[in-house]
């Protein structure tokens, strides 16, 4: 794994406005960077990236599966008591997930540690799927990179065949917030993969849903909703007025119900509970666990519910404490050990691996100037080179 | 291939792309050691063998990897496995002082597309330091570990790069001087 410095295609911007990439810079400043890209092995990734990816969801589910009949657990998490029926008949069901990004601290050697799982509503999908993907294709023909590069990252292939898999009746909605480019982006490009895996679809925000009097959602056009997905974190749609209605609604929802459990923190020391010394894990406990007080080499604070590194508090031993201000943390965090990221060239790099329809498939590289990753955290592409 | 075989964007922005992946191999190759290795082996003829070799050696001059010193040239390729081409054969413009890598071997490659009508090129294969096993093309794409050996590779593969000066400041084979290569 190293950081290369490369000249960018001098024509990337005006391709990202073509291309529908709007989000590109953020408030002035770069958000895809392109004057370096990561070099990998084909055996980091299969053996550091990918195997362990798959291994890490399998874990996940064992997790869920254990949690959904845990009441105690279910309370740990901040669940509201009114959705636990809602989610374990989701998970019953088996009502099937699209995609998620693991976020894993790796330097090229030993395992990758898993940091966290964004298993509701993980964006850069469409920055790694497709512009990263041009960008690669592009690259090698302007011979900016050697010609024989490769790059993990099926991603656009997976989510058009993972569409045509879920069997979605009728047409599919797709709901955004008014208002965020990085977001609305997103959901466009899962709209597209859905289009291409012939669906029919619908793009409407998720402001303007509606609700008809025998509690379906419905959309401008007054029809029903019967399979939405919403790029809306599950803990918010659980306290929204819509939200209490869902169980009732008779829509199905991607992600599913049953992934609130996965994109909680508390994930993090579940997983350690029952997979101790796991290779790809770091020791984990809820704040209030005695056992939290053993992580003496310096551990990080995370919120049960947060977002793009808001309130995280990271302790180092013999350095300053780093925090992050944010409006979380109100319903509980836990403590997990401290695992930096690694540092190249100045620059703090962090490693998403995306399942789709839980199967490892490609990966975006997220880098910052400061030890916690952050929403503003520059995006640069990598290659696969022996 | 890790990646998508390809990308299409629809719906998306204001213009539609449609990008297939790029990496099918478009040449047949058979490598020799020499002129000897190559009639030897008995596919070709003398006469063949060395029209091919002769062509080989006119591509090495053009397309080798080359250096403005000699060590850099050692770095990727091994102690005393670089040259300077003679005087004569330098190419107009030349700065007088370039190493590159020696020849060793050659492939006789062939089209598989049948545009280029099914005839022979020969082209220079090196071998660099950090992993001296593996025979390579002039574009670093490894065709195998033994002479005899048939292979398949893309066109790309012998073709001379179109911005030079950019790539071999990079260095085609050097690990340790940029981050790319073998």
């Amino acid at each position: 794994m190293q950081r290369i410095a490369i000249a960018e295609r001098d024509d990337w911007k005006s391709q990202a406005e073509t291309l529908g990439f709007s989000f590109h810079t953020i408030d002035g400043a770069p958000y895809w960077d392109e004057t370096a890209c990561y070099r990998f092995t084909m055996q980091q990734i299969e053996d550091d990236i990918e195997d362990p990816s798959g291994v890490i969801e399998t874990m996940c589910f064992d997790v869920v599966a254990r949690a959904i009949n845990d009441e105690e657990v279910l309370r740990k998490l901040a669940i509201p008591e009114t959705f636990w029926d809602y989610i374990r008949a989701s998970w019953m069901e088996q009502d099937r997930n699209l995609y998620g990004r693991l976020d894993l601290s790796y330097d090229g050697n030993g395992p990758a540690k898993l940091l966290e799982y964004n298993a509701d509503t993980p964006t850069s999908l469409y920055e790694t799927g497709a512009f990263q993907w041009v960008w690669l294709e592009q690259a090698m023909e302007r011979e900016i990179i050697p010609p024989n590069c490769d790059q993990f990252n099926s991603i656009h292939e997976t989510m058009v065949e993972a569409f045509r898999n879920l069997g979605i009746p009728g047409p599919l909605h797709l709901a955004a917030c008014k208002g965020v480019d990085e977001d609305e982006g997103t959901v466009r490009y899962i709209e597209e993969c859905a289009a291409q895996a012939g669906l029919k679809t619908n793009f409407l925000y998720l402001e303007d849903i509606g609700i008809d009097d025998a509690g379906r959602l419905t959309d401008m056009d007054d029809m029903t909703i019967t399979t939405l997905f919403k790029l809306y974190p599950w803990e918010w749609v659980m306290r929204d007025e819509f939200g209490l209605a869902l169980p009732k609604s008779g829509a199905k929802v991607i992600e599913p119900p049953w992934r609130a459990i996965l994109s909680n923190k508390g994930l993090l020391p579940l997983l350690w509970e029952m997979f101790e010394g796991h290779p790809n894990l770091l020791p984990a406990y809820f704040a209030d666990d005695p056992r939290a007080n053993d992580l003496t080499g310096g551990y990080v604070r995370k919120p049960l519910l947060s977002r793009e590194g808001s309130n995280i508090e990271m302790v180092r031993p013999g350095e300053e404490t780093l925090s992050v201000d944010g409006p979380y943390g109100a319903e509980g965090s836990i403590i997990q050990a401290l695992h930096p990221l690694p540092v190249f060239e100045g620059n703090h790099t962090v490693i998403g691996s995306w399942l789709v329809a839980s199967k490892p498939c490609g990966m975006g590289i997220r880098e910052d100037n400061s030890p916690i990753t952050k929403d503003s955290s520059r995006f640069l592409p990598h290659v696969i080179l022996d | 291939m890790k990646r998508s075989k390809a990308v299409a964007l629809s719906l998306m922005g204001t213009s539609a792309l449609l990008l297939q992946a790029c990496d099918d191999p478009q040449i047949e190759a058979k490598v020799y050691r020499d002129i000897q290795n190559c009639i030897t082996t008995g596919e070709l003829s003398q006469e063949q063998c060395i029209d091919i070799h002769k062509d080989a050696l006119a591509a090495h001059l053009k397309t080798a990897p080359k250096y403005r010193s000699r060590e850099d040239c050692y770095a990727d390729f091994g102690y005393e496995k670089c040259q300077q081409p003679q005087q004569r054969q330098q190419a107009s413009g030349g700065s007088g002082n370039v190493w590159m890598p020696l020849l060793m071997g050659f492939m006789a490659s062939r089209a598989l597309d049948g545009v280029s009508g099914g005839g022979r090129r020969g082209a220079p294969l090196y071998r660099s330091s950090d992993d001296p096993n593996t025979l390579r093309t002039s574009r670093n794409y490894p065709v195998g570990k033994s002479y005899g050996t048939q292979t398949k590779l893309p066109t790309w593969a012998t073709q001379p790069t179109r911005t030079r000066t950019r790539t071999l400041s990079r260095g085609g084979f050097g690990a340790r001087s940029s981050g790319w290569g073998g």
